[in-house]
């Protein structure tokens, strides 16, 4: 009942704006901002009320949906998506607060897309039920859609299509897996009873995995990114760099790996390698952006690409690094695209060579930014450090993948430190323009959004342990079903395995279709 | 012999047939409003559809004259959808039409003895009735396409579908007669005795084509469908509705009967045709949907596309297969007349805005409107928690139970591909501001009812989906 509470208390928001819109501007603030934080509040008792010793999935709610075709609203968290669900909790919130001046036009719709939005994604991170899921999935695009298309830049238009078409046509193939899924589970969508080895499951794995790589972006599917990153209003990349993202890289760590072991392992050496020209590639383009929004977008990009490095390691130290890793680049990618935003509002430019010496005419920004440039680089101290080097250690010692690509993955944490201080220098340093003289350092809303996420990066940094308590035995158990099934000794028998269960799966076809014709 | 006569059989057909008489009659009184006309259309078909609802609930099952009438919870649903069909067209008609033409009695009358063939087609278990009742629906709808005189479009498109359309009907009675000549009877439930023997006459395999052929320009599937975007085009706005919808939905019902319970052990030649023409029918209809300017035009081909996925249903040929057909169908005829609801609504002061490009900056003028025509895009594209998505998903299940994988692709890509264009319009009305004020008339108030009630259908059946799915369930044959 809490996990409903929460993952529907934002849609509810939706309904009382569209009720009471009528009392002007600040009301609509007002209530968006009221539901954001009662959500956040409420979700806190997931945290609290978490048990870390189990690895099953806690706040379930099981009813049925349309028993018809064996679906049913099934929701729960574990250690894993227990931090994604705080996570977007958290954001939404800090992205209301972040709009407040900025938002001229249609200013109710754009509170209740931010809402629907959190509903979207709350029921990702939550469903047990894989047409649930796919529900979710899809139908988060639609706000998404209205907020970069409606309040976002120049080529709005354009990037907020492609987005759409992108996710959909990964998506599309998605559906196809998920419906062969359900008839090799006794015609049933529920995710807890799923069980493999499946048939066809390289095809199954390749499906699932297409459309989380191009969520992702894994390189090569990651052209939506910048375009979607930079025409979009500020609220909408923060949602969408600190959440959406990660929906690809959840949907690996839950779907991918535990269902389909051998698979998982047959493209580790493609995936992998996908992921360190991700990390490589993105580090090098964001060096060169003259756009400060672009930089973070393409910095996304390598980022990621140590997520899934991580999740492939297939041990516990990577995997635990991934999920932490995703939080971390949540909070730090996040404030980094305040950070422009809110400079973007004062110069209404974010091209780098307009700027220099900010430091001496805004130092509490300059502070700021040092500290969250510090963080996405990951100096040891704040939160980034200790994602990237669990995601490297697990790779590197029981990584189950060549050192070659760690070693190459590394480069990435140095390209990392000089696209970020390069970037920061430029920024900062230097001869103040005149045309800069003027600008205002942040106000104190601007503090108030920008500080509980420095809080976060701060703890993370200094003591992360418990984050990585409470998820834990949740990534063991992803650890043991991939481990158990794809052991290198037990391959062989496995695919032993696996034939005969196709065997008898054509058996039991033609069994079926004969019973159809008598 | 006297024929004994089952009344209550009979009932939903006995009102739609009462109903038109009523409108006949009170037609020739001049000095009552021709609206008057419409509404008695809507309480008509509500009768019907209420009676036909109770008689779904009950089971009710039975032949009539000789066999040659069948009702059972297949064609009750059927009824269902047809009767909802009228309905709504019937509302977004009464304002349509507006209160100073003289002449709409014909109207009304066309519709319901539309609606009367549709029925018959659903309910015949003898090719002759089914062919009687296509007839009767396609005449009606021949007059209604060209209903606008005085409009050269219109008049056009009344005579392409008329000669088209005697084709197909020609192609259909074709095969009729040579399915006649190989398995020596017109009925279907004797035509599937006939022809269990392994051998299969070459009379019979020229006359299923044949069917599919007349079927296939009946529903506009690739490539008989040249015929309908002119028509969507030319015809009156409600009339594009109407044959978007019940028609499709008619021509599908006799489509499952006959295929499913007559020919059933042709199923291997039928089925691979069907797979062919589902894939063509939406990879077609999409792609050119996505180059048209005009909305009705582009609700056209996107209408063809929806034959395609309809068609996904039919080639499964399982008991899924044919309830997801029926569902899919049921939420194809609310969403797009809703859809051409919405076109109507955006009337400005000289006549409609057709072109898309017209309808830029309207999310801002026209909340009310542009939330319609989203909501009935974003369920055609197949965005859940819309009726679109469920049933697509429901067409798609069946069909990868029946193991053809390969169509569900290209199914799930071109819902991909159709969002492109569907969410362009979005785009319009939400993204891009106008390049000259367009002055858009007032609301009409029952023009706003339909609508609400197809918004409310789309929601409903998309939440609860429930609700439809178990009915859709019992009904299979």
């Amino acid at each position: 009942m809490l996990l409903s509470t929460v993952i529907f208390l934002p849609l509810l928001g939706v309904i009382a704006i569209v009720l009471l819109r009528g009392l002007g501007a600040s009301a609509v603030k007002g209530i968006a901002l009221a539901i954001g934080l009662l959500t956040f509040i409420i979700s806190l008792g997931l945290y609290t009320g978490f048990d870390a010793a189990t690895a099953t999935f806690q706040n379930v709610t099981q009813e049925e949906w349309i028993p018809g075709l064996g679906i049913s609203y099934h929701i729960g968290i574990d250690g894993i998506s227990l931090w994604l669900v705080l996570l977007t909790t958290f954001l939404t919130p800090v992205c209301i607060l972040a709009a407040w001046n900025s938002v001229e036009k249609g200013l109710s719709g754009f509170m209740m897309s931010l809402l629907a939005l959190e509903t979207g994604m709350l029921g990702v991170f939550c469903s047990l039920d894989l047409f649930l899921f796919f529900v979710f999935w899809e139908s988060m695009l639609i706000p998404m859609y209205f907020l970069i298309g409606i309040w976002g830049g120049e080529r709005r238009i354009y990037a907020t299509v492609k987005f759409v078409l992108y996710t959909m046509a990964g998506s599309a193939l998605m559906l196809v897996g998920i419906l062969a899924l359900y008839f090799q589970n006794n015609n049933s969508f529920d995710l807890t009873t799923l069980s493999g080895p499946f048939r066809h499951s390289d095809l199954l794995f390749l499906g699932f995995f297409i459309a989380f790589a191009i969520k992702v972006p894994l390189f090569p599917f990651h052209t939506w990114l910048p375009d979607a990153h930079v025409e979009a209003p500020t609220a909408g990349s923060v949602i969408l760099a600190g959440v959406l993202l990660k929906m690809g890289t959840y949907g690996i760590i839950r779907f991918c790996l535990p269902l389909f072991p051998d698979a998982a392992a047959t493209f580790t050496p493609l995936i992998v390698t996908l992921a360190v020209i991700g990390i490589i590639y993105g580090a090098l383009v964001a060096m060169v952006q003259p756009d400060l929004k672009k930089l973070v977008a393409y910095s996304s990009v390598s980022h990621l690409g140590f997520v899934v490095l991580g999740l492939f390691s297939r041990n516990p130290a990577g995997i635990q690094g991934s999920v932490l890793q995703m939080v971390n680049h949540g909070l730090s990618t996040g404030a980094l695209f305040l950070l422009v935003g809110m400079i973007y509002e004062r110069r209404h430019s974010r091209m780098i060579v307009d700027f220099g010496g900010l430091s001496k005419q805004m130092p509490v920004f300059a502070t700021i930014f040092m500290i969250v440039t510090l963080s996405s680089i990951g100096l040891p101290g704040l939160n980034g450090f200790v994602g990237e080097y669990m995601i490297l250690f697990g790779s590197f010692v029981e990584g189950a993948f060549s050192k070659v690509y760690v070693i190459f993955a590394t480069a990435g944490v140095i390209l990392a430190a000089v696209y970020m201080l390069w970037m920061f220098q430029r920024v900062m340093f230097g001869t103040l323009d005149k045309t800069n003289a003027e600008l205002p350092d942040l106000n104190a809303r601007e503090i108030v959004v920008l500080l509980p996420i420095l809080l976060f990066i701060v703890w993370i940094g200094v003591y992360p342990k418990p984050f990585l308590s409470k998820m834990e035995k949740s990534v063991d158990v992803v650890v043991t079903q991939v481990k158990t099934q794809s052991a290198t000794g037990h391959i062989e028998e496995r695919k032993l395995q696996n034939s005969q269960l196709a065997l008898q799966g054509t058996q039991h076809e033609k069994n079926e279709k004969e019973a159809q014709t008598k | 012999m006297p024929i004994e006569i089952n009344w209550q059989l009979l009932m939903p057909e006995l009102i739609i047939v009462l109903t038109l008489l009523i409108v006949l009659v009170f037609d020739l009184f001049d000095s009552i409003s021709k609206q008057v006309l419409g509404w008695m259309t809507i309480v008509g078909a509500a009768i019907a559809l209420w009676v036909s609802i109770q008689m779904h609930q009950a089971g009710t099952v039975g032949t009539q004259f000789n066999d040659m009438f069948k009702v059972d919870n297949f064609s009750l649903f059927f009824n269902i959808i047809f009767l909802v069909s009228t309905i709504l067209v019937a509302l977004i008609s009464i304002s349509y039409l507006g209160s100073g033409d003289r002449k709409q009695g014909p109207y009304y009358l066309l519709i319901l003895l539309a609606t009367l063939g549709m029925m018959l087609m659903a309910a015949g278990n003898e090719l002759i009735i089914v062919f009687l009742g296509l007839e009767l629906m396609s005449l009606s709808l021949y007059v209604l396409a060209g209903y606008f005189r005085e409009s050269p479009a219109s008049s056009e498109a009344g005579m392409k579908y008329l000669l088209l359309g005697a084709f197909a009907s020609a192609f259909f009675l074709y095969g009729i007669a040579l399915i006649y000549g190989g398995a020596g009877t017109t009925s279907v439930p004797a035509i599937a005795e006939a022809i269990t023997s392994p051998n299969k006459s070459p009379l019979l395999l020229a006359g299923m084509f044949l069917l599919v052929v007349g079927f296939g320009f009946k529903v506009a599937i690739v490539p008989f469908h040249q015929w309908a975007p002119d028509v969507y085009e030319g015809a009156p706005t409600t009339i594009a509705a109407f044959i978007s919808a019940g028609p499709k939905a008619a021509g599908f019902a006799a489509f499952l009967r006959i295929f499913m319970e007559a020919l059933p052990s042709l199923q291997v030649e039928w089925g691979g045709v069907l797979i062919v023409l589902a894939m063509l029918t939406m990879t077609v209809g999409n792609i050119i949907a996505i180059a048209q300017t005009n909305i009705k035009r582009m609700l056209a081909y996107s209408s063809i596309a929806h034959a395609g996925y309809v068609l996904i249903g039919l080639a499964a040929a399982n008991n899924d297969g044919i309830s997801s057909t029926m569902l899919y169908l049921l939420v194809y005829c609310i969403m797009n007349i809703g859809a051409f609801g919405a076109v109507i609504l955006a009337k400005t002061a000289d006549g409609e805005s057709l072109m898309i490009s017209d309808y830029a900056g309207l999310g801002m003028r026209k909340p009310l409107l542009a939330m319609f025509m989203t909501l009935m895009l974003l369920s055609l594209a197949g965005f859940p928690p819309t009726a679109g998505f469920v049933g697509k998903f429901y067409i798609f299940k069946s069909a990868v139970q029946a193991g053809h994988i390969w169509l569900v692709i290209i199914g799930a890509i071109n819902t991909a591909i159709s969002a492109f264009y569907y969410l362009r319009v979005v785009v319009t009305m939400y993204m891009r501001e106008p390049e000259e004020e367009l002055e858009f008339s007032p609301y009409s108030s029952t023009l706003v009812i339909g609508l609400i009630i197809a918004a409310i259908g789309v929601l409903l059946i998309g939440i609860l989906p429930s609700l439809m799915l178990n009915p859709a369930q019992n009904s299979v044959f």
